[in-house]
């Protein structure tokens, strides 16, 4: 609190100047289009006498009579005029020096120049984001920001991204960036809602350094939206882009081998044939007819040829996806209305997911008071199949999820003409499979629906005060409405199949029902002084003082009912027996959480290339004991134009822009749920037994005088621009010290608590991002091609844990494994090693060669401990974005690569399980010799050259010590080459639109997505970025829950009135 | 200037403002009490204690167990199903036991904390139960693992990595903290603790004979130990009312209804769904034990199991453990868990025993205990008469028809295995009575039978090991490997194991 008072006095020192002037003259700045130009430098010609426009392109100057004004703004050409009223517009003119960023919105929406910051951002304009059609910002922006990873987790209906900016701060906690749009602090989840048209433009803060203002929320970097306001003339802009989905990758899987499951083996070991196996390790395909499938009711038997010739069904099971966006948007001069519908139908069939949504921005200026407001409704509806659901219906089953049920569908069977749940062998009791379900069936009957409604709205106030301070004041609120229904369909059998067939799939069973509503609120009031001033001639102050307030409330209810009495009715009172009530964290809470927070802020510039600002703030956290609930923490940051301040530089033909800049941050930040201080306890399931209750303790048992999270940030850069800025380039060296860390521990069950929550650890990240900008590269004729390009390198190290013990942040326990002794995979954080590295089960090794040590008969066996290898998280990350562009003609692609990481795929555990893998057929289920394994002799391990495994077939691949409870067999490389997006446009030129001027201009566009994608010969299951969770800071762990890797194509129109 | 002070004044007002709106409101922040949970602030031992009741009926049920029923011959996997690869090859690993051993541990913690609760607010009894019930896991965990974390654990502020403790040192413990418990149970109980307790229903008599039992259990385990005298705390059992008597079952009910999650846990694993199909649709009667109870003519084959499909013109009939060709599938060819486990069948059928009371330890178990102890020499009596009542105990605890009179024309049908007039030395005097314990806990306490192989290998019949070729021994493993957990939370204190050491790493009781 001293610490604000001194910044409070400082701001009352710097005091009134007053300058007598013969005229003032107001006016404004403008571009050839008629847009404001922000902080235009106004000079009285010939005199030292200047000031500076306001964002919007306002000054105000006192000058003599009769002198002229000079008007300067980096990225346009000077003007003179000498004004003849007391009022003058001046339009400038755009020249060729393209600064990248030349105004941008940095915290708390201040306008400020590029050149004046001491921290790295990047703000990318609305034709960059949108150029390749994406259905959201996340999408978009990959493989475009240094620093910035996105991981598209999933290649479902809904955007399922983790976006990291400059990898983690945090071992448990939240490492996702912070959301601002329109000066709003805003959840990340609304990231996927907003249209991307909507956007005007984006600002990515890379650290707290540049957003230590925000405190908390910003440790993660912030991504700052700003969506569109009007221009003077209003504009129509309509906009249709059609996107097809094809699968691109599908696992390496046998065709050579049928059903058999171990049940029927010959004397020699040879496994026989089973028509009904859900496995796949019979006899070699042979081409002969034979049976699939139990002999029917009817006494049939569907008769198949024994070969491969269905194998593609499994991958035209999937749809050709299709996503249509329209939007419509009408900008004025001070409001912008857009309404956009986004219409998504999955690969899987009968998967849609619809947004629509409506935006309403307005301001107004009076004088010196300011108003803007924005209002954004936002409808979200799914309906997708329930993969988590299935087990619900088939208690005990091997069934995995959607894409297993496809993938294990013998080569044999025809699968697509399972598709009518009527047909003789595709209705339900007669499918071929005794351990399986028709895939058919269960994207029919297992659903999840859900209805989303969201409104943003934010009203900020400003009031000029003095000329040197500014009084704002902004409210904004986010309110989200969820429901959703889970539906399970009966399971209806014939007599015949629920007294002949294997019970676990073909008994009758009940439908079930689970409902969930939440609703969700979070407002924030910020208010603050802010302004800045001339102390004297070339040496200016900056200031901001304030203070605000977050409310964050959430209420979920949620019930089920299984039994439902009436079939096809699903509504939680019409069954029998209890309902089922599931409890806090998952569901049933009220959550309420505040945070208050005072700060401050001051910056000195001197002739505009100086600049250092200085900020402290300090919070209160509800989430902590009273003690630990208040903290403070500081930032600071300069930035030094030397081609502004050294003249050498400046009269320069060879640089043309050159700029040192470093700042250092120390942000506190409470990664903790409320609540989170004290054990509890619940009663598990089946309590209560009418009058009688029992309660049990919980799994976790926290630390309650946890404290807040440190981040400690350090960053150093630099920017060139050469030859007239054709060539740009932006380095950032950085540096984070994360402190304190909140863990949550896996302990031995012996303690009574499997989890503990403390303040465990520490460690750092680090690395350096770069920017090329190459405009143009070559210049041909009308033509030219740009080259964008950044890379990162980002690195990280545990440097302590509680004990030095090795901390599991999320592994296999978090998601379902097909396989009965699946490997067990965690992820976790170890001392000395990256945040995080991968612990798993593998073979027993020779600790000298690392072979594999084989026993006498030839099998390897498990190693009692999990060894610790790979890491999670990409150490390389490029980005290449190439554009070509002649007339009204543009090409741009952007390639990007991550590497150095690893990951495990749950898919390929599942695959050997069920005989469908490429490499269950590598030895062609014959005995074989482990490869590069040893075994013991003498006393010493020699290689193994004669040992053969007896059971090369499913003895070998099913085995937990042999094959499928290793999971160091899934484990892979998880770099990739991606040409993530293409986009070829063409503005239709103005003689074939005809002269009528009511339309301004029509692109015609191709879109293409995620079009390659180039993985290393040890990638068998798919896309390496797939994880199981989207929350989390697990990575590289993909589970058997996934669709298909896809691409996406498609074309768009744009019409402008 | 009047204008300019006005502007100074509201500037002043508003700085004001801000730092007295976000400093000065402490009560503002007072939002984080738990309006969803139970804390450690609210919570009453009696909350745990009837709980933890409940969970250690259900680890007796637990299907963590079912592999034991396997191993002694009990049960086999039927042909509806592969069979578990690491269960008919012995091959197991480290994720094998691991949910058994934490499930284990996580009622111990309940058990723990109801007791700590329950002597804050001086309730002793519900101490005293809890110490009794943690006894008998505490001493499972022992056997089936030797040296594990008891004397650091439970105390996490202070060791979150509890070190292992000596399987003996442990044993100790146990017959100490007994004494502790019936101390405690002698105390005037508070009423709270009989309204809690859905075992005894607060009849301190019977958990003292139960504390006496599981006495009895820690002796007898020890029985080949060279130089163990067990006399002294054969002394305590004596003066303080003796071990568990005919018709003194422990068993629990919280009110068991034919409801998810609300059925017998034992009906629930090994009985019917809620719904009315099987529950346990991979593994039925196992041919051993059928064949044992089919050569004495014993009537028990008929509440051990049902007759095949539910038919009696069908027979029981049990599968080859391990057998990967010959095997029979559920449906029509193999005995289910029978009767005397889950209930009579009704007109569906469906077994009845959904609402029955779960048991933690059968009245005839703790008759077996005394009749061997009476057989060595360590309780006064007479062995056969002894043997006898533990046996008729069985029938009458399965609802064999008329068991006293059933019971009797078994024993005199089959004096060979049913009586100890055949044997001469303690040994086989002893081997014959665990052989009868044996066949009274089919599918109920396979643990038990499993421990007593280990201990006195009393089964001559070897054809209860795997048929199948793929094995890696052919013998049953003497203890589970450690689980991973341990190996991934605990690494520093929890013994290296590889997996041979499974077969040939002895428990300190193990001959």
């Amino acid at each position: 609190m001293k610490r604000i008072l001194v910044l409070f006095t400082v701001l009352m020192l710097t005091g009134f100047w007053a300058l007598a002037q013969s005229k003032t003259v107001t006016g404004i700045v403008k571009d050839e289009s008629g847009a404001p130009v922000p902080f235009a430098t106004v000079t009285e010609s010939g005199t030292r006498n200047a000031t500076t426009a306001d964002a919007n392109g306002n000054f105000e100057i006192k000058m003599k009579e009769n002198g002229s004004l000079t008007f300067s703004a980096t990225g346009y050409n000077s003007a003179k005029t000498t004004p003849e009223g007391k009022n003058v517009t001046v339009a400038l003119k755009r020249n060729n020096l393209e600064l990248s960023t030349v105004v941008v919105t940095t915290a708390l929406g201040q306008q400020r120049e590029a050149k004046e910051l001491g921290y790295a951002q990047t703000t990318i304009n609305n034709k960059t984001l949108t150029a390749a059609k994406s259905v959201n910002i996340q999408q978009a922006l990959n493989g475009k920001v240094s620093g910035l990873n996105i991981s598209t987790v999933n290649s479902g209906v809904f955007e399922n991204a983790k976006i990291n900016i400059r990898g983690i701060r945090s071992l448990t906690g939240n490492n996702q960036p912070m959301l601002v749009v329109d000066g709003a602090p805003t959840p990340l989840g609304y990231l996927s809602s907003i249209p991307p048209d909507d956007v005007a433009d984006i600002t990515i803060l890379k650290s707290a350094a540049s957003a230590a203002i925000y405190g908390p929320d910003a440790v993660n970097g912030v991504i700052i939206i700003t969506t569109k306001r009007g221009g003077r003339k209003p504009t129509v802009t309509l906009n249709s882009t059609v996107q097809a989905t094809k699968v691109s990758f599908f696992p390496k899987l046998q065709k050579s081998f049928g059903d058999g499951g171990g049940e029927i083996v010959d004397q020699y070991g040879n496994y026989g044939y089973v028509p009904y196996e859900n496995q796949q390790y019979g006899p070699m395909f042979d081409g002969t007819i034979k049976p699939l499938g139990p002999v029917l009711e009817d006494g049939s038997q569907q008769m198949v040829p024994y070969d491969n010739r269905h194998y593609q069904d499994k991958i035209k099971f999937f749809n050709t996806g299709l996503t249509l966006q329209n939007s419509a948007s009408i900008a004025g001069e001070d409001f912008y209305v857009s309404i956009e519908d986004a219409n998504i139908k999955g690969l899987v069939p009968d998967d849609v997911n619809r947004r629509t949504s409506f935006r309403f921005n307005g301001g107004k200026t009076y004088g010196k008071f300011s108003l803007n407001y924005g209002l954004n409704y936002i409808l979200s509806n799914f309906d997708v199949v329930n993969e988590n659901g299935f087990q619900n219906s088939f208690p005990g089953a091997y069934d995995g999820g959607l894409f297993l049920l496809i993938e294990q569908v013998a080569n044999n069977a025809p699968l697509l003409s399972y598709k009518d749940l009527n047909s003789k062998y595709g209705q339900f009791s007669n499918y071929y499979d005794e351990y399986a379900v028709n895939p058919y069936w269960l994207i029919k009957n297992i659903r999840t629906k859900g209805r989303e409604d969201d409104l943003l709205g934010n009203v900020a106030v400003g009031y000029q005060l003095f000329p040197w301070l500014k009084a704002n004041a902004r409210v904004s609120s986010n309110l989200s409405f969820t429901n959703q229904i889970n539906t399970n369909a009966p399971v209806v059998v014939s007599d015949w199949a629920a007294a002949n067939r294997n019970a676990v799939q073909y008994s009758n069973r009940k439908g079930s029902v689970f409902t969930d509503q939440a609703y969700t609120s979070r407002i924030n009031v910020d208010y603050f002084l802010s302004g800045d001033h001339n102390i004297v001639n070339d040496f200016s102050v900056r200031y901001i003082l304030g203070g605000s307030l977050r409310d964050s409330r959430s209420r979920d209810v949620a019930v089920g009912g299984n039994n439902l009495v009436v079939p096809y009715l699903y509504n939680v009172a019409v069954r029998s027996g209890d309902a089922n009530v599931p409890l806090y964290p998952n569901n049933n809470y009220y959550i309420e959480s505040k945070l208050l927070s005072a700060y401050g802020t001051i910056g000195f510039s001197y002739k505009r290339w100086a600049n250092v600002e200085f900020t402290g703030r300090n919070d209160w956290d509800s989430r902590l004991l009273a003690q630990n609930r208040s903290f403070f923490y500081p930032a600071a940051n300069v930035s030094l134009v030397l081609s502004d301040a050294i003249s050498a530089l400046q009269n320069s033909s060879w640089i043309s822009y050159l700029k040192v800049r470093g700042a250092m941050s120390k942000s506190g930040n409470v990664n903790l749920n409320p609540y989170s201080l004290q054990a509890t306890y619940s009663q598990p399931a089946g309590f209560p037994f009418g009058s009688t209750v029992g309660f049990t303790a919980n799994a976790t048992i926290p630390s309650t005088n946890l404290k807040p999270e440190f981040v400690n940030t350090k960053e150093a850069g630099i920017e060139l621009g050469f030859l007239k800025n054709r060539i740009n380039i932006d380095a950032t060296y950085f540096l984070q010290n994360n402190t304190n860390q909140i863990l949550q521990v896996s302990q031995s069950s012996t303690t009574g608590y499997t989890t503990g929550l403390a303040n465990a650890a520490a460690f750092k990240n680090y690395g350096v991002e770069m920017d090329l900008g190459l405009t143009p590269l070559i210049k041909i004729g009308k033509g030219r091609i740009d080259l964008k390009m950044n890379a990162t390198y980002n690195n990280n190290k545990v440097t302590s844990t509680l004990g030095n013990v090795p901390v599991i942040i999320g592994g296999s326990s978090g998601f379902i494994q097909n396989a009965a002794n699946s490997p067990t995979v965690n992820n976790i954080a170890v001392v000395g090693l990256p945040a995080f590295a991968f612990q798993m089960t593998d073979y027993l090794r020779d600790s000298a060669t690392g072979k594999v040590i084989v026993d006498a008969l030839g099998n390897p066996t498990q190693s009692p401990s999990l060894v610790i290898k790979g890491r999670t998280l990409p150490l390389w990350i490029v980005g290449i974005t190439p554009s070509f562009s002649i007339g009204n003609f543009s090409f741009t692609m952007t390639w990007d690569y991550k590497g150095g990481n690893d990951f495990y795929s749950g898919m390929g555990a599942d695959e050997d399980f069920a005989g469908i893998s490429a490499a269950s057929a590598e030895y062609g289920r014959k005995r074989f010799v482990f490869p590069n394994s040893v075994y013991l002799k003498d006393g010493k391990y020699v290689p193994n050259t004669n040992r053969v495994i007896q059971d090369g077939n499913y003895g070998f691949f099913n085995g937990e010590n042999t094959r499928v409870g290793i999971a160091t067999n899934y484990f892979a490389s998880a770099a990739a080459w991606r040409l993530r997006e293409v986009n070829i446009s063409y503005n239709l030129p103005f003689k074939w639109i005809g002269t009528t001027k009511v339309i301004k201009r029509i692109t015609v566009a191709a879109v293409g997505k995620n079009l390659f994608l180039f993985v290393p010969k040890s990638n068998l299951w798919g896309d390496p970025e797939f994880n199981y969770s989207t929350t989390g800071n697990t990575f590289g762990l993909a589970s058997g829950f996934q669709s298909p890797a896809s691409r996406l194509f498609g074309g768009s129109l744009t019409v402008q009135f | 200037m009047i204008h300019i002070i006005n502007k100074r004044l509201v500037f002043i007002l508003i700085s004001l403002g801000i730092i007295l709106g976000t400093s000065c409101k402490k009560t503002y922040l007072d939002v984080n009490n738990d309006p969803n949970r139970v804390t450690d602030a609210n919570v009453t031992a009696e909350l745990i204690f009837t709980q933890a009741e409940n969970a250690v009926g259900q680890r007796a049920a637990s299907g963590n167990f079912g592999f034991l029923n396997e191993w002694m011959g009990y049960t086999a996997p039927n042909g509806g199903f592969v069979p578990q690869q690491n269960l008919i090859s012995y091959n197991i690993d480290y994720t094998f036991g691991d949910a058994l051993f934490q499930n284990h541990y996580n009622v111990l913690f309940d058990l723990h904390q109801s007791e700590v609760k329950g002597l804050a607010t001086g309730d002793s009894a519900i101490a005293g139960a809890s110490i009794i019930l943690s006894a008998k896991l505490l001493q499972e965990l022992v056997d089936l693992y030797g040296d594990v974390p008891y004397s650091q654990a439970f105390n996490v502020t202070k060791y979150t990595t509890p070190v292992y403790d000596k399987a003996q040192d442990i044993y100790n413990s146990l017959l100490a903290r007994l004494d502790t418990a019936i101390d405690y149970m002698m105390l005037s109980q508070k009423s709270a603790f009989a309204a809690a307790d859905i075992i005894n229903h607060g009849n301190a008599k019977l958990w003292i004979a139960f504390a006496n039992t599981l006495r009895l259990r820690l002796l007898i385990r020890q029985s080949e130990v060279p130089g163990f005298d067990p006399s002294a705390q054969i002394a305590k059992i004596q003066s303080t009312g003796g071990v568990l008597g005919a018709g003194q079952s422990i068993s629990v009910n919280p009110g068991y209804v034919n409801d998810v999650n609300k059925q017998n846990p034992y009906y629930a694993n090994y009985g019917w769904t809620t719904t009315g199909t099987q529950s346990n649709l991979s593994t039925d009667a196992n041919a051993y034990i059928v064949n044992i109870l089919n050569s004495a003519n014993d009537p028990r084959l008929g509440r051990f199991f049902f007759p095949a499909g539910f038919d009696s013109s069908n027979g029981f009939v049990g599968n080859t453990f391990g057998d990967p060709v010959g095997t029979l599938a559920q449906a029509n060819a193999s005995s289910y868990f029978g009767p005397g486990l889950v209930g009579d069948l009704n007109s569906n059928n469906v077994g009845t025993g959904y609402s029955q009371g779960q048991f933690i330890y059968p009245s005839y178990e703790s008759l077996f205990l005394k009749a061997e102890a009476v057989a060595r020499g360590w309780m006064p009596g007479d062995a056969n008469a002894a043997l006898a009542a533990a046996i008729t105990e069985s029938f009458a605890w399965l609802g064999v028809p008329n068991a006293t009179a059933a019971a009797a024309t078994y024993i005199s049908k089959n004096p060979d295995i049913a009586t100890l007039n055949s044997a001469t030395s303690v040994a086989a005097k002893a081997k014959i009575v665990v052989y009868q314990k044996y066949i009274a806990n089919t599918e109920i306490d396979p643990l038990e039978s499993f421990l007593d192989q280990n201990r006195l290998h009393f089964l001559a019949d070897k054809s209860f090991i795997s048929t199948f070729p793929g094995k890696i021994s052919s013998s049953l493993p003497l203890r589970l490997l450690y689980p991973q957990s341990e190996y991934t939370t605990n690494s520093k204190n929890v013994p290296k194991e590889v997996v041979a050491d499974a077969f040939t790493k002895k428990l300190f009781w193990e001959p």
